[in-house]
């Protein structure tokens, strides 16, 4: 007996036919088969725990300057170098991570919220409502995003709140279209027909059947959006728009090093380490949270 | 010598975390030149698996074991590229659904010309094209075409897809399919996506083609009646072994599987006479003692028309969806609307359930005209629709779904009263108490569409439309959620209004009978004398369509 691939890229070695390729890892199969996913959720436990406990991963002081180490490398002891003012990279970015991961909680609850709303409306009342929604919509779309929080962020006057409402307000229109569109798949759906025919109310219809049948898509973006929010965070912090300069925001820890990126690159370089893999983290979650398409 | 054959193929399926499932579970059959074979099982016995097997379009994530023979060659794990000079010239294949298998954006006559090109490559003088060469491609693409059965080749010939009907889709890919001029065929439910005056002249075609080219031909389908009508050999699978093999005439005078004796009950083609309710345990749902009404007929449907409009590009196209219907429905008995795709069955059962509005005429439910409010119709009128997947929310659990109604109409009704309540409408369809916590989406076909029978019989109601409510199942739970049907109409005393595109069910269940034509009504009778004795020559060629109808059992 041979036991071959379809394909016939490679040639199984199997004793009998009836026995087919064993299952390989045992219990560890799903960190096995999915290695990326499980480092990507270790990321985010981890810049969770920088947020609630950051004094269980450095003992020393964000704030306070150190003259005996100015611009030092990366060592055993400040293992991401230090400042123009001696203060370690790493322990700053650790207390750093509670200020910019509220900023982008407080983004993403906003956009999810009102977004979601306003997606929910539109798709399910239609007509007039649908059109003026989402024309707001496209227009929140067709301004680049930056440019629009910067002007939020200006109306509103600088700070990370500020900050954190206006990333939040210039990705509402994200959450809205992609609500819009799985209400309106859902509502085309025959079990809202057959709710409708028994005489349900159409708020309990909403509620009941199209709201928790629509939301699988607009979860998987929470992360997703997570990702970007940390992004355009960063980069207001980076500009000045967000927290004053004490503060180890992860902007502003970038900027402070922009100045002597030639001497001292780490400056720069550490916490932007450190904001790609959270974001690249929060994306591969969002990758695994999206519901399967096609049957 | 025969063209194909399988020995003790084993086709496994594997997936990462999960336990490789074996599809195909050593089957042997072999189909030798100008033989019909036909292979017969209901959805995963593994047969499209098996024949894919021998054309080399077997996923990546599959494993086979096992000799498939075609000619000299054992092809079992060969590569995509390795299988390019079997497939087509030596082995043709006609895809299952001819509405997604053809290429949208491209006109038939390209599509053929495709696979004569790919064909023709090898005998080709120079590297490129010339006038003689495209002329020869095209007369070839003509005779091809003309061969599958399409007389005006030139006429199509320009046309996209969507251009054409399902059946002429289908001879198009039997075009394509002979092309290569294979010694073989494996077609893969050819006819099981179209009408049964289709089927019978794409089959009747298929027939011709073997008898005049010698070609051996291998036919997947799920219907009995069909294999009986037509092939050589049956071969019976389930869960991926052969259960049985042999002659249409060794079926008939005795099966010795008792798998396959349940499918020759099943097929509805072959039944003579109507079912016979069996006893069933009266679950008195509390929530529906309401009065029954006393009006002799249940359902009064008087010159309903309605017209459906559609604006593409500026030009109105209307459809008349219903032109001028009427029939009567008694108390307690089934009526049943059948035509074919198109006829409009649909939109009058839509009309009747109050889900579309009628351009004109009256529909009269138990006695009463006018417009009936939403809650007061329901608790009278419940509606089944075709696919219980997506007529039950998949969120809900099974409980919640079949006491929806009483949630609704009836707020004095506590949780724990409906989930009592839900239990006794699982009893009243046979399905056990453990699915009350399932989603739907868990459920086999059958299953799913059992609950969709409990959750319109909750508010107990007098007349439930069934709209193709048993199309979508395999035969054999088709006639056990007949039977259920039967059962219930005569423990609850219902009216049935069921639509169908299948005479065979019609004789099992119905009373009386409507056939519908685009939109009207041709006959309309009992049953009995519909079907054995047709006025219309419409209806006498439907009849004759069914396949197995000419069979005696």
């Amino acid at each position: 007996m041979r036991l071959t691939t379809a394909s016939g890229l490679d040639a199984l070695d199997a004793t009998t036919p009836s026995a087919p390729p064993r299952r390989r890892f045992g219990v560890l199969h799903p960190v096995v088969a999915q290695p990326g996913l499980v480092l990507a959720v270790l990321v985010i436990l981890l810049a969770v725990a920088f947020c609630v406990i950051p004094g269980v991963f450095t003992w020393k002081d964000p704030y306070v300057p150190d003259t005996s180490a100015i611009l030092a490398g990366p060592s055993a002891a400040q293992p991401f170098g230090t400042d123009r003012l001696g203060r370690d990279i790493y322990t700053r970015t650790v207390y750093g991570t509670v200020i910019t991961l509220t900023a982008t909680l407080l983004a993403v609850s906003i956009a999810f919220f009102i977004g979601t709303a306003l997606g929910l409306v539109a798709g399910f009342v239609r007509g007039v409502v649908d059109l003026v929604l989402m024309r707001v919509v496209d227009v929140l779309l067709s301004v680049p995003g930056l440019l629009l929080t910067m002007v939020i962020v200006s109306a509103l006057g600088y700070g990370t709140t500020n900050v954190a409402v206006a990333v939040g307000i210039s990705s509402v229109a994200n959450f809205a279209r992609v609500m819009r569109a799985e209400v309106l798949k859902v509502t085309q759906a025959d079990f809202v027909e057959a709710a409708a025919s028994i005489g349900t109310h159409r708020l309990a219809i909403l509620l009941r059947h199209v709201l928790p049948n629509s939301m699988s898509s607009v979860v998987a973006l929470i992360p997703l959006q997570f990702g970007s929010s940390i992004l355009a965070i960063a980069a207001l912090g980076f500009l000045g728009f967000g927290a004053p300069p004490p503060q180890p925001e992860w902007g502003l820890l970038v900027a402070e090093g922009r100045d002597v990126l030639a001497v001292a690159p780490w400056i720069s370089l550490f916490p932007g380490a450190v904001i790609l893999s959270v974001v690249l983290a929060s994306n591969r979650i969002s990758r695994a949270l999206q519901p399967e398409r096609g049957l | 010598m025969s063209l194909l054959s399988f020995t003790d193929v084993s086709i496994w399926y594997i997936r990462r975390g999960e336990q490789p499932s074996q599809a195909v579970a050593g089957v042997s059959l072999a189909v030798a030149p100008g033989e019909l074979v036909t292979i017969v099982g209901e959805s995963g016995s593994g047969k499209s698996t098996l024949i894919r097997s021998a054309i080399g379009l077997l996923p990546a994530n599959s494993r086979i074991s096992g000799e498939v023979r075609l000619a000299d060659a054992d092809v079992a794990g060969w590569s995509h590229n390795r299988f390019a000079r079997y497939r087509g010239t030596y082995v043709g294949f006609i895809p299952q659904d001819p509405g997604v298998s053809l290429n949208p954006v491209k006109p038939i006559g390209r599509q053929i010309e495709d696979a004569l090109r790919n064909r023709l490559r090898r005998h080709r003088l120079l590297p490129f094209g010339n006038g003689a060469h495209n002329l020869r491609i095209r007369s070839d693409a003509f005779r091809f075409l003309e061969l599958a059965g399409l007389s005006a080749p030139e006429a199509i010939y320009a046309k996209y897809p969507h251009e054409l009907s399902g059946g002429m889709k289908q001879r198009v890919l039997i075009a394509i399919a002979l092309s290569g001029e294979p010694k073989l065929l494996i077609a893969d439910e050819p006819t099981s996506a179209l009408d049964v005056t289709v089927q019978k002249q794409i089959l009747d075609h298929l027939d011709l083609l073997r008898r005049e080219l010698g070609i051996g031909i291998l036919l997947v389908t799920h219907d009995l009646g069909v294999a009986l009508d037509r092939a050589d050999r049956i071969v019976v699978m389930r869960n991926g072994s052969v259960v049985e093999e042999g002659t249409s005439g060794e079926f008939l005078h005795g099966v010795r599987d008792d798998y396959t004796r349940r499918l020759l009950d099943a097929a509805p083609g072959l039944h003579t006479g109507r079912l016979t309710p069996r006893p069933i345990e009266l679950a008195r749902a509390a929530a529906g003692e309401h009065e029954r009404s006393t009006s002799e007929y249940a359902i009064e449907v008087t010159n309903v028309s309605k017209t459906f409009t559609t604006r593409r590009g500026g030009v109105e196209h209307s459809v008349k969806a219903a032109d001028d219907v009427s029939f009567k429905v008694k108390s307690g008995t089934t009526h049943a609307l059948v035509g074919e795709s198109g006829a409009g069955k649909s939109t009058i059962a839509r009309i009747v359930a109050g889900l579309t509005a009628a351009d004109s005429g009256e529909v009269r439910l138990l006695g009463q005209a006018g417009r009936w409010s939403r809650k007061r119709l329901s608790r009278s009128l419940q509606f089944v629709y075709q696919n219980p997947f997506s007529s039950l929310d998949p969120r809900f659990s099974v409980a919640d779904l079949v006491t929806e109604p009483i949630r609704v109409h009836r707020k004095d009704i506590g949780r724990r009263d409906r989930y009592e309540i839900a239990l006794e409408l699982l009893d009243g369809v046979r399905l056990p108490h453990r699915y009350a916590k399932h989603k739907a989406g868990e459920l086999s076909g059958g299953q799913a569409q059992r609950v969709a029978i409990a959750r319109a019989l909750s508010l107990n109601p007098e007349i439930v439309i069934l709209d193709e409510a048993v199309s979508a199942l395999d035969v054999s739970v088709q006639a056990e959620i007949l039977q259920l049907l039967a059962d219930l109409q005569a423990a609850y005393s219902l009216t049935y209004l069921f639509i169908t595109h299948d005479l065979g069910v019609v004789k099992l269940l119905a009373d009386t009978v409507s056939v519908l034509r685009a939109g009207s009504v041709v006959e309309s009778a009992d049953t009995a004398s519909v079907l054995g004795n047709p006025q219309e020559e419409y209806t006498k060629l439907l009849i004759d369509s069914v396949p197995g109808s000419h069979l005696k059992v």
